[in-house]
Protein backbone atom coordinates (compact mmCIF):
# COMPACT_ATOMS: atom_id res chain seq x y z
CA UNK A 1 0.00 0.00 0.00
CA UNK A 2 3.01 2.05 1.08
CA UNK A 3 4.37 1.52 -2.20
CA UNK A 4 1.01 2.18 -4.26
CA UNK A 5 0.96 5.89 -2.34
CA UNK A 6 4.61 6.76 -3.19
CA UNK A 7 3.60 6.44 -6.65
CA UNK A 8 0.85 7.71 -6.50
CA UNK A 9 2.72 10.80 -4.78
CA UNK A 10 5.29 10.92 -7.62
CA UNK A 11 2.49 11.21 -9.89
CA UNK A 12 0.58 13.62 -8.36
CA UNK A 13 3.37 15.98 -8.20
CA UNK A 14 3.92 16.26 -11.64
CA UNK A 15 1.08 18.98 -11.53
CA UNK A 16 3.24 21.42 -9.84
CA UNK A 17 5.81 23.56 -11.37
CA UNK A 18 9.16 21.68 -11.84
CA UNK A 19 11.23 23.57 -9.26
CA UNK A 20 8.32 23.27 -6.36
CA UNK A 21 8.30 19.68 -7.55
CA UNK A 22 11.59 18.91 -6.86
CA UNK A 23 12.08 20.49 -3.53
CA UNK A 24 8.21 19.18 -1.96
CA UNK A 25 9.27 15.83 -2.69
CA UNK A 26 13.05 16.26 -1.60
CA UNK A 27 11.42 17.35 1.75
CA UNK A 28 9.30 14.29 1.84
CA UNK A 29 12.54 12.16 1.71
CA UNK A 30 14.34 14.13 3.84
CA UNK A 31 11.67 14.43 6.91
CA UNK A 32 10.69 10.56 6.04
CA UNK A 33 7.44 11.68 5.97
CA UNK A 34 4.44 8.75 5.84
CA UNK A 35 3.30 8.32 2.66
CA UNK A 36 -0.46 9.13 4.25
CA UNK A 37 0.53 12.24 5.42
CA UNK A 38 2.88 13.33 2.38
CA UNK A 39 -0.23 12.53 0.34
CA UNK A 40 -2.30 14.46 2.34
CA UNK A 41 0.37 17.62 2.48
CA UNK A 42 0.66 17.91 -1.44
CA UNK A 43 -2.97 17.33 -2.27
CA UNK A 44 -3.34 20.32 -0.03
CA UNK A 45 -0.66 22.24 -1.52
CA UNK A 46 -2.13 21.26 -5.01
CA UNK A 47 -5.23 23.14 -3.88
CA UNK A 48 -3.92 26.44 -2.78
CA UNK A 49 -2.14 26.19 -6.10
CA UNK A 50 -4.97 25.06 -8.47
CA UNK A 51 -7.37 27.74 -6.15
CA UNK A 52 -4.87 30.42 -6.84
CA UNK A 53 -5.14 30.14 -10.24
CA UNK A 54 -8.42 29.40 -11.11
CA UNK A 55 -10.20 31.69 -8.15
CA UNK A 56 -10.14 34.89 -10.13
CA UNK A 57 -11.20 33.83 -13.38
CA UNK A 58 -13.85 31.22 -11.73
CA UNK A 59 -14.92 34.70 -9.46
CA UNK A 60 -15.43 36.74 -12.81
CA UNK A 61 -17.15 34.30 -14.74
CA UNK A 62 -19.72 34.14 -11.87
CA UNK A 63 -19.84 37.50 -11.91
CA UNK A 64 -20.26 37.89 -15.64
CA UNK A 65 -23.19 35.69 -15.25
CA UNK A 66 -24.78 37.33 -12.32
CA UNK A 67 -24.84 40.63 -14.73
CA UNK A 68 -25.82 39.01 -17.42
CA UNK A 69 -29.08 37.57 -15.56
CA UNK A 70 -30.09 40.66 -14.12
CA UNK A 71 -30.06 42.01 -17.42
CA UNK A 72 -32.16 39.71 -18.82
CA UNK A 73 -34.35 39.47 -15.39
CA UNK A 74 -34.87 43.34 -15.99
CA UNK A 75 -35.96 42.66 -19.71
CA UNK A 76 -37.51 39.15 -18.75
CA UNK A 77 -41.17 40.09 -19.98
CA UNK A 78 -40.30 40.47 -23.67
CA UNK A 79 -38.04 37.64 -23.49
CA UNK A 80 -40.35 35.68 -22.43
CA UNK A 81 -42.71 36.55 -25.26
CA UNK A 82 -40.78 36.00 -27.48
CA UNK A 83 -39.84 32.52 -25.66
CA UNK A 84 -42.30 31.19 -25.26
CA UNK A 85 -43.81 30.73 -29.06
CA UNK A 86 -43.31 27.40 -29.87
CA UNK A 87 -44.68 26.62 -26.83
CA UNK A 88 -47.86 28.82 -27.46
CA UNK A 89 -47.79 27.21 -30.76
CA UNK A 90 -47.82 24.02 -29.66
CA UNK A 91 -49.60 23.97 -26.61
CA UNK A 92 -52.24 26.27 -27.89
CA UNK A 93 -55.24 24.48 -27.20
CA UNK A 94 -54.37 23.82 -23.88
CA UNK A 95 -51.70 25.91 -22.64
CA UNK A 96 -49.38 25.88 -19.53
CA UNK A 97 -50.45 24.93 -15.69
CA UNK A 98 -48.86 25.82 -12.74
CA UNK A 99 -49.11 23.71 -9.22
CA UNK A 100 -47.76 26.40 -6.74
CA UNK A 101 -47.91 30.69 -6.88
CA UNK A 102 -44.03 30.59 -6.33
CA UNK A 103 -43.69 28.83 -9.81
CA UNK A 104 -44.02 31.82 -12.42
CA UNK A 105 -40.84 33.69 -10.13
CA UNK A 106 -38.71 30.46 -10.42
CA UNK A 107 -39.42 30.47 -13.63
CA UNK A 108 -38.33 33.87 -14.41
CA UNK A 109 -35.46 33.46 -12.36
CA UNK A 110 -33.92 30.10 -13.86
CA UNK A 111 -34.77 31.36 -17.13
CA UNK A 112 -32.84 34.79 -16.54
CA UNK A 113 -30.15 32.91 -15.63
CA UNK A 114 -30.03 30.51 -18.80
CA UNK A 115 -30.66 33.78 -20.75
CA UNK A 116 -27.20 35.04 -18.79
CA UNK A 117 -25.42 32.52 -19.44
CA UNK A 118 -25.46 33.38 -23.50
CA UNK A 119 -25.42 37.27 -22.61
CA UNK A 120 -21.72 36.86 -20.75
CA UNK A 121 -20.91 33.93 -22.55
CA UNK A 122 -17.99 35.54 -24.91
CA UNK A 123 -16.83 37.16 -21.52
CA UNK A 124 -16.90 33.80 -19.03
CA UNK A 125 -15.42 32.14 -22.56
CA UNK A 126 -12.78 34.83 -22.21
CA UNK A 127 -12.26 34.06 -18.22
CA UNK A 128 -12.39 30.41 -18.87
CA UNK A 129 -9.21 31.11 -21.82
CA UNK A 130 -7.53 32.75 -19.53
CA UNK A 131 -7.40 29.52 -17.12
CA UNK A 132 -5.78 27.43 -19.10
CA UNK A 133 -3.60 29.72 -21.01
CA UNK A 134 -0.57 29.09 -19.13
CA UNK A 135 -0.45 25.84 -19.84
CA UNK A 136 -0.77 26.76 -23.83
CA UNK A 137 1.91 27.76 -25.97
CA UNK A 138 2.18 31.40 -27.29
CA UNK A 139 1.28 30.66 -30.62
CA UNK A 140 -1.71 28.88 -29.37
CA UNK A 141 -2.44 32.08 -27.31
CA UNK A 142 -2.39 34.09 -29.94
CA UNK A 143 -5.62 32.43 -31.06
CA UNK A 144 -7.69 33.70 -28.03
CA UNK A 145 -9.95 36.62 -29.49
CA UNK A 146 -10.56 34.06 -32.50
CA UNK A 147 -11.05 31.32 -30.34
CA UNK A 148 -13.49 33.40 -27.77
CA UNK A 149 -15.72 35.17 -30.69
CA UNK A 150 -15.71 32.27 -32.68
CA UNK A 151 -17.37 29.85 -29.95
CA UNK A 152 -19.63 32.29 -28.68
CA UNK A 153 -20.86 32.87 -31.87
CA UNK A 154 -21.39 28.86 -32.46
CA UNK A 155 -23.08 29.01 -28.36
CA UNK A 156 -25.35 31.81 -29.78
CA UNK A 157 -26.04 30.32 -32.76
CA UNK A 158 -26.33 26.33 -31.17
CA UNK A 159 -29.13 28.09 -29.15
CA UNK A 160 -30.83 29.86 -31.88
CA UNK A 161 -31.19 26.31 -33.84
CA UNK A 162 -32.21 24.33 -30.65
CA UNK A 163 -34.79 26.85 -30.02
CA UNK A 164 -36.38 27.48 -34.05
CA UNK A 165 -36.03 23.73 -34.85
CA UNK A 166 -35.02 21.28 -32.17
CA UNK A 167 -37.36 22.03 -29.57
CA UNK A 168 -40.62 22.69 -32.02
CA UNK A 169 -40.00 19.51 -33.51
CA UNK A 170 -39.24 17.70 -30.27
CA UNK A 171 -42.18 19.33 -29.01
CA UNK A 172 -44.24 18.21 -31.93
CA UNK A 173 -42.94 14.69 -31.53
CA UNK A 174 -43.51 14.01 -27.96
CA UNK A 175 -47.32 15.29 -28.04
CA UNK A 176 -47.88 13.12 -30.96
CA UNK A 177 -47.19 10.13 -28.56
CA UNK A 178 -50.52 10.98 -26.62
CA UNK A 179 -52.52 12.99 -29.39
CA UNK A 180 -55.98 11.42 -28.40
CA UNK A 181 -55.14 12.79 -24.43
CA UNK A 182 -55.48 16.51 -22.86
CA UNK A 183 -51.78 17.28 -22.09
CA UNK A 184 -51.46 19.25 -18.52
CA UNK A 185 -48.27 20.41 -18.72
CA UNK A 186 -46.84 22.50 -15.97
CA UNK A 187 -44.47 25.54 -16.91
CA UNK A 188 -41.55 24.08 -14.93
CA UNK A 189 -41.95 20.48 -16.36
CA UNK A 190 -41.93 22.45 -20.05
CA UNK A 191 -39.03 24.58 -19.74
CA UNK A 192 -36.62 22.18 -17.91
CA UNK A 193 -37.17 20.46 -21.30
CA UNK A 194 -37.06 23.77 -23.26
CA UNK A 195 -33.84 24.70 -21.59
CA UNK A 196 -32.47 21.30 -21.90
CA UNK A 197 -32.85 21.64 -25.48
CA UNK A 198 -31.62 24.86 -26.29
CA UNK A 199 -28.58 24.86 -23.84
CA UNK A 200 -27.67 21.41 -24.97
CA UNK A 201 -27.63 22.23 -28.48
CA UNK A 202 -26.01 25.29 -28.08
CA UNK A 203 -23.00 23.40 -26.49
CA UNK A 204 -22.73 20.83 -29.09
CA UNK A 205 -22.58 23.03 -31.81
CA UNK A 206 -20.11 25.16 -29.66
CA UNK A 207 -17.91 22.15 -28.86
CA UNK A 208 -17.43 22.57 -32.65
CA UNK A 209 -14.65 25.43 -32.19
CA UNK A 210 -13.04 23.31 -29.49
CA UNK A 211 -12.62 20.96 -31.83
CA UNK A 212 -11.01 22.53 -34.34
CA UNK A 213 -8.71 24.14 -32.06
CA UNK A 214 -7.54 20.97 -30.66
CA UNK A 215 -6.64 19.66 -34.60
CA UNK A 216 -5.11 22.28 -35.35
CA UNK A 217 -2.84 21.93 -32.34
CA UNK A 218 -2.62 18.11 -33.25
CA UNK A 219 -2.00 18.89 -37.25
CA UNK A 220 1.01 21.89 -35.86
CA UNK A 221 2.30 19.45 -32.98
CA UNK A 222 2.83 16.85 -36.22
CA UNK A 223 4.26 19.49 -38.54
CA UNK A 224 6.93 20.30 -35.82
CA UNK A 225 7.99 16.77 -35.48
CA UNK A 226 7.88 16.30 -39.16
CA UNK A 227 10.34 18.96 -39.39
CA UNK B 1 2.05 44.94 8.07
CA UNK B 2 2.72 40.92 8.31
CA UNK B 3 0.16 37.68 8.98
CA UNK B 4 1.33 35.52 12.25
CA UNK B 5 1.89 33.49 10.29
CA UNK B 6 4.58 35.22 8.22
CA UNK B 7 5.88 36.14 10.85
CA UNK B 8 6.66 32.53 11.89
CA UNK B 9 8.42 31.65 8.62
CA UNK B 10 10.36 35.10 8.43
CA UNK B 11 11.59 34.59 12.29
CA UNK B 12 12.32 30.78 11.13
CA UNK B 13 14.08 31.84 7.99
CA UNK B 14 16.17 34.50 10.27
CA UNK B 15 17.54 31.80 12.92
CA UNK B 16 18.13 29.05 10.19
CA UNK B 17 20.21 31.88 8.51
CA UNK B 18 22.58 30.13 5.32
CA UNK B 19 20.59 26.68 6.20
CA UNK B 20 17.15 27.96 5.47
CA UNK B 21 14.74 25.84 3.27
CA UNK B 22 11.63 24.37 2.80
CA UNK B 23 11.95 21.18 5.21
CA UNK B 24 14.15 23.26 8.01
CA UNK B 25 12.11 25.41 8.45
CA UNK B 26 8.64 23.28 8.81
CA UNK B 27 11.03 21.81 11.88
CA UNK B 28 12.33 25.41 13.38
CA UNK B 29 8.67 26.49 13.03
CA UNK B 30 7.32 23.31 14.62
CA UNK B 31 10.49 23.71 17.42
CA UNK B 32 8.89 27.01 18.36
CA UNK B 33 5.15 26.58 18.16
CA UNK B 34 4.98 23.16 18.48
CA UNK B 35 2.44 22.34 16.02
CA UNK B 36 3.50 20.92 12.30
CA UNK B 37 2.64 23.68 9.64
CA UNK B 38 1.38 21.92 6.58
CA UNK B 39 3.34 22.08 3.26
CA UNK B 40 1.03 23.35 1.08
CA UNK B 41 0.32 26.82 3.52
CA UNK B 42 4.86 27.24 3.69
CA UNK B 43 5.18 26.95 0.28
CA UNK B 44 2.01 29.21 -0.72
CA UNK B 45 3.41 31.32 2.14
CA UNK B 46 6.87 31.35 0.82
CA UNK B 47 5.42 32.58 -2.83
CA UNK B 48 3.89 35.41 -1.20
CA UNK B 49 6.36 36.66 0.97
CA UNK B 50 8.85 36.27 -2.32
CA UNK B 51 6.18 38.30 -4.30
CA UNK B 52 6.09 41.18 -1.23
CA UNK B 53 10.46 40.93 -1.13
CA UNK B 54 10.22 40.22 2.40
CA UNK B 55 12.77 37.14 1.12
CA UNK B 56 14.67 35.45 -1.58
CA UNK B 57 14.36 32.30 -2.55
CA UNK B 58 16.46 29.50 -5.27
CA UNK B 59 17.19 26.55 -6.00
CA UNK B 60 20.09 24.74 -4.27
CA UNK B 61 22.15 22.07 -5.10
CA UNK B 62 20.68 18.11 -4.80
CA UNK B 63 21.48 16.23 -2.05
CA UNK B 64 21.72 12.25 -1.30
CA UNK B 65 19.39 12.41 1.94
CA UNK B 66 16.65 14.17 0.22
CA UNK B 67 16.93 11.22 -2.41
CA UNK B 68 18.97 13.32 -4.93
CA UNK B 69 16.26 16.41 -5.10
CA UNK B 70 17.37 19.83 -4.81
CA UNK B 71 16.08 22.23 -2.31
CA UNK B 72 14.38 25.61 -1.98
CA UNK B 73 16.74 27.88 -0.38
CA UNK B 74 15.62 31.05 1.61
CA UNK B 75 17.00 34.02 2.63
CA UNK B 76 15.43 36.68 4.51
CA UNK B 77 16.03 40.36 2.73
CA UNK B 78 16.64 43.86 4.96
CA UNK B 79 12.80 44.77 3.67
CA UNK B 80 11.82 41.33 5.38
CA UNK B 81 13.89 42.31 8.76
CA UNK B 82 11.93 45.76 9.14
CA UNK B 83 8.85 43.91 8.17
CA UNK B 84 9.28 41.38 11.44
CA UNK B 85 10.76 44.07 13.48
CA UNK B 86 7.74 46.34 12.93
CA UNK B 87 5.30 43.26 13.46
CA UNK B 88 7.27 42.35 16.92
CA UNK B 89 7.13 45.52 18.20
CA UNK B 90 3.31 45.99 17.41
CA UNK B 91 2.67 42.86 19.06
CA UNK B 92 5.25 43.85 21.98
CA UNK B 93 3.35 47.27 22.35
CA UNK B 94 -0.39 46.09 22.08
CA UNK B 95 0.88 43.46 24.82
CA UNK B 96 1.89 45.88 27.00
CA UNK B 97 0.13 45.74 30.83
CA UNK B 98 -1.71 43.11 29.63
CA UNK B 99 -2.30 40.11 32.39
CA UNK B 100 -0.75 37.75 30.15
CA UNK B 101 2.46 40.51 29.61
CA UNK B 102 2.60 41.36 33.38
CA UNK B 103 2.12 37.64 34.80
CA UNK B 104 5.09 36.55 32.30
CA UNK B 105 7.41 39.95 33.42
CA UNK B 106 6.67 38.70 37.16
CA UNK B 107 7.66 35.15 36.26
CA UNK B 108 10.85 36.24 34.70
CA UNK B 109 12.22 38.22 37.81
Amino acid sequence: VTRIAWRLIERVSRLLEPNEREAVLGDFAETGESAARALLDLAGLLIRRRSALWGKPLLCSLGGIAVGAAVCFVLMDHIYGYLARPLTDSLVATGLSYATPVNPFDLYVKLSVVCGVFLASPYVLRQLWLLFSPHLSPVDNGYAWPFVLLTSALFATGGFVGYEWALPTALRVLLNFASRSRAMVTINEFWNLAIAVVVGTALVVESLSLCGFMYMRQKRAKGCSQT
Amino acid sequence: MLGEFEYLILAATACLGEDAYGAAIRVEMHRSTGHWCSLGALYTTLDRLEAKALIETWMGSPTPQRGGRAKRMVRITARGVRAAAAFYDTVARASRGLSWDTNRTRLRT
